[in-house]
């Protein structure tokens, strides 16, 4: 008997051992279309491929204990947009500067802009927000809670927890018995409509580029944000989100314009970024350095940079005060901080944000269950 | 209906009566002693019930005419060895014959079918007295519950004859049997090349593509991505058909514009481009191929289980790696040319030429499956309570490791990348799959068996997901077990689909049945949204097979 017991213990042991092997596996077939049809050559510029080839590109920037401080946020989302029939493929790309205060408790997240790329016929579909539009959207920033421990919050390696997001435009929520669900007004003189941009207009005003004309409507996006990880050297927090728009045109200054636009989320490739951009005692000038191989070349004097290029140089310095006449007023906005006697005078401002982010998230890392 | 191989029977039959002469040669005093020999004989005639689930235009006609022979021996060379050979020879009674020159043909006219369901050595005491191996083509049976073994993954499943849904699929494969204790025993199981469970001729229907009243395009298959991409990949597809009548369309989406406007759309949307009609369209019969796992040492498979016996109360624990037998699919292309000698993936593919319609535009549709590797811890066992009623309790509980398998779906159109696109299809997380059962015999004419069961055989967790199942059973027998009544099926409360099963069997002489039956599936016949992957029901859609009527006699020995 007990012969019989010790071959049961090493059956067990050889079976746990394999246990432990799962898990490792994994099928791509992104990787077996690359292999069948490879790319080489191809536009990934209409696909929404999130893991293409990243450019080679340096990052020499703050590195932090803690998580407070000024970050820049993408919200990079798959949708498709019905202007009038068809649903075609449209990415939104949802700029945010977002500031986390000392204690790490929430983080607050200030509009700058939203890039709608419709993939369809022409301009067809395609829409624009002004300045005024956004800069009075961004005077109801949003406060997410973080998930950080307030006792050791140097350890807080996962900050953003799964939660739900609402973002509304141009509506009075606070009027709404269920804003996440209650139907959306419909009539300008709707008293939940608010003339948000304060424009004399109902709700927010987007300029439609085709057909040509101004929709005021209102607007509700709801996040569901996965679980926000934080990179090993503290510069990054990234998670995948779903999401779901609702909108309804409430005014036009053209009848065809009244039809709404539908949004319809796509499952698959949602993520949401952050990279932080300064501290309070590491402020942004002559911290924040891109250099990628080709620019390095010709870093010192290269006064023909793209706007896209920041770098440390005095050329760089005077070609920013000369690009950013009015910071002041947007940083007063966006630096707004959340509790009395916290308030940080941050220099990175939105203005300067819509110009580098393409270069800024261009080497961003993707959240896990996204690679 | 399968195609039927070649294989001689003559020479079949020569071999059986070797292995007969051998065994009696070596056994020369009587070799009734050395050798067994049993089988049936089996007549089906099958007729369909329903014009529904079929291809169009299919109509009602008889679906088998089949008949089929089992052979067994177990040979007894000497003492503790045993051969086993099982054979099965299946002609079909339909005639494949299409021209004169087949009708010259006896196999043409009379096709006929041959497998060998197993083919094995058993050596019993190898070495030691509680050590037996098994060698050769077998077929294993894991698990204590009837029909559904979530434990049991070793072979694949025949899935060929519908209502044979349990049957297996042999496979080559060495096994090793420890009896230690009688409390106690082991079986240990090496499978070097993985074997893909057979499908039925109804899967076809998984990516069948549908055309309306009209003959035009309706919908293809959807991808195993979310309901939004599939339409996204409709849209972009549909961009390049000719145009409708536009204005009618807008009416129909409750859009009313003035004439400027209408006007101001036509310009925008180039209407006379873009606006679109599916009969335009020509989207040929899509390819699906698999992905098959290479003859690799780290391709084989293998199982362990110890199986404890105490008293009334049997159970097992169990462990397998392999690979899941059904095909999950793994990627897709779409490519939408006019001119179909410009196809990027024109040369990847095989392309029937006479479907082409250069007057159209054309859509090729390329997928391909694979099977993904897995671990199962398994649980099974089986009691019989003396105390409560003598009710009869099974279960089995399996969880599976899977491989993370993600789908990726590319369009191109003239050779340039419109779209890609991919999502998990089956997430590495763990998942279970478990049977309960209860079976009680009530009087000695009625026996019910209730069972609930948390995944089916082909079910892996993919989009379709992890379905729910109710199976039932009653059987009732008259007339000293002369006549049976059975009525078993199965109900999923996911999408509310069944099927029933019931059987009337005449047994006029021992050894001899004639049944009468029917099998039909209830359930949406289509999609409820089919942009949907996991939108299908279970036994309601085609995949599922037609309902069919059924006449059968049977003799064994």
């Amino acid at each position: 008997m007990k012969h019989s017991h010790s071959r049961t213990v090493g059956f067990f042991l050889l079976f746990s051992l394999l246990l432990a092997l799962a898990g490792c596996w994994e099928s791509s077939g992104l990787d077996r279309l690359e292999d069948l049809y490879p790319s080489a050559g191809d536009s990934d510029a209409a696909d929404g491929d999130l893991d293409a080839p990243e450019a080679e590109m340096e990052f020499e920037a703050v590195q932090a204990e803690t998580l407070a401080g000024r970050w820049a946020m993408l919200m990079t989302l798959n949708s498709t947009i019905n202007p009038v029939i068809d649903p075609w493929p449209m990415l939104l790309e949802n700029l945010f500067l977002v500031d986390i205060p000392e204690d790490q408790s929430e983080m607050r997240l200030v509009a700058c802009q939203q890039f709608a790329d419709v993939d369809g016929i022409g301009d067809l579909g395609v829409i624009e927000y002004s300045d005024e539009t956004i800069q009075k959207i961004s005077e109801t920033p949003l406060t997410i809670p973080l998930a950080c421990d307030a006792d050791s919050p140097e350890r807080c390696t996962e900050p953003v927890m799964p939660q739900k997001v609402l973002w509304h435009w141009g509506l009075h929520v606070e009027d709404m018995d269920d804003p996440e669900n209650d139907r959306l007004p419909e009539k300008k003189d709707d008293p939940l409509v608010w003339d948000q941009d304060e424009d004399g207009h109902a709700g927010v005003t987007v300029h439609v580029l085709s057909p040509l004309g101004y929709r005021y409507m209102v607007r509700r996006a709801i996040w569901n944000l996965g679980k926000g990880t934080l990179s090993e050297d503290r510069m990054w927090i990234t998670g995948s989100m779903t999401f779901r728009v609702d909108q309804k045109s409430v005014d036009a200054d053209r009848t065809l314009l009244l039809t709404d636009a539908p949004i319809t989320a796509i499952d698959e490739g949602n993520v949401y970024q952050m990279r932080l951009l300064e501290t309070k005692d590491q402020p942004i000038d002559g911290d924040l350095d891109f250099e990628t191989d080709a620019e390095s070349e010709t870093a010192d004097g290269d006064l023909d940079a793209e706007p896209d290029d920041v770098s440390d140089g005095d050329a760089d310095a005077e070609a920013e005060a000369e690009a950013e006449p009015e910071a002041e007023p947007e940083s007063e906005a966006a630096g707004r901080t959340f509790k009395e006697g916290e308030a940080v005078d941050y220099k990175y401002t939105c203005e300067r944000l819509i110009r580098e982010y393409k270069q800024l998230f261009d080497n961003a890392p993707l959240p896990a269950e996204e690679k | 209906m399968p195609s039927p191989t070649r294989t001689p029977i003559p020479i079949l039959l020569l071999s059986l009566f070797l292995l007969l002469s051998f065994s009696s040669a070596a056994r020369a005093a009587d070799w009734t002693d050395t050798v067994k020999f049993s089988g049936w004989l089996d007549s089906d005639i099958r007729h369909t019930l329903d014009d529904t689930r079929g291809a169009d235009g299919e109509g009602y006609a008889f679906q088998m005419n089949r008949n089929a022979v089992k052979l067994r021996l177990d040979i007894f060379p000497a003492d503790n060895v045993r051969a086993v050979l099982e054979t099965r020879m299946i002609f079909y009674g339909f005639s494949n014959a299409g021209t004169v020159d087949d009708i010259t043909h006896r196999e043409r006219i009379d096709p006929y079918h041959v497998q060998l369901d197993e083919a094995y050595l058993h050596a019993r005491e190898v070495g030691w007295e509680g050590l037996d191996i098994k060698v050769g083509r077998m077929i294993q049976n894991w698990g204590k519950v009837d029909m559904f073994n979530p434990t049991d993954n070793l072979n694949g499943r025949d899935l060929s004859d519908p209502l044979d849904f349990t049957a297996k699929m042999p496979n080559q494969m060495v096994e090793i049997d420890l009896y230690p204790a009688d409390w106690v025993s082991f079986n240990l199981v090496w499978i070097p090349v993985f074997k893909p469970t057979q499908l039925p001729d109804s899967a076809d229907f998984a990516f069948a593509v549908d055309y309306d009243g009209n003959g035009c395009f309706s919908s293809a298959p959807a991808a195993p991505l979310s309901p939004s991409v599939n339409r996204e990949l409709e849209g972009v597809i549909k961009k390049n058909l000719p145009a409708k009548d536009f204005e009618a369309l807008l009416a129909n989406n409750g859009i009313q514009a003035s004439d400027e406007d209408l006007e101001t759309l036509r310009s925008v949307f180039q209407v006379d481009k873009h606006y679109r009609d599916f009969c335009r369209l020509n989207f040929l019969p899509p390819e699906v191929r698999t992905v098959t796992p290479s003859l690799t040492m780290r391709n084989s498979m293998a199982a362990a289980k110890v199986n404890f016996s105490v008293s009334d109360f049997e159970f097992s624990l169990s462990y397998f790696y392999g690979r899941h037998t059904f095909p999950v699919a793994y990627d897709a292309v779409a490519e939408i040319s006019d001119d179909p000698e410009e196809w990027y993936t024109f040369d990847k593919y095989s392309i029937d030429k006479s479907k082409v319609d250069p007057a159209k535009l054309n859509v090729k549709y390329v997928a391909e499956t694979l099977y993904p590797r897995v671990h199962v811890a398994g649980f099974d066992f089986s009691y019989t309570s003396e105390y409560v009623a003598d009710i009869g309790f099974t279960g089995e509980m399996a969880v599976y490791f899977p491989e993370k398998t993600i789908f990726a779906l590319r369009a191109y159109q003239d050779g340039e990348k419109l779209l890609e696109r991919s999502g998990v299809n089956v997430p590495k997380t763990p998942f279970v799959k478990g049977v309960f059962g209860m079976d009680y015999t009530w009087t000695s004419w009625l026996y019910t068996n209730l069972m609930y069961a948390r995944g089916m055989f082909d079910e892996f967790n993919d989009r379709y997901g992890i379905h729910n199942y109710i199976v039932p059973m009653v059987g009732l027998t008259f007339l000293d077990s002369e006549l049976k009544i059975q009525v078993s099926g199965a109900f999923t409360p996911d999408d509310l689909s069944a099927f029933v099963y019931p059987q009337l069997t005449w047994i006029p002489h021992p050894s001899v049945e004639l049944i009468w039956g029917a099998m039909v599936n209830i359930g949406d016949t289509e999609l409820g949204d089919p942009y949907d992957y996991a939108s299908r029901s279970r036994f309601g859609h085609r995949t599922a097979g037609r309902n069919v009527g059924f006449m059968k006699a049977r003799v064994t020995w």
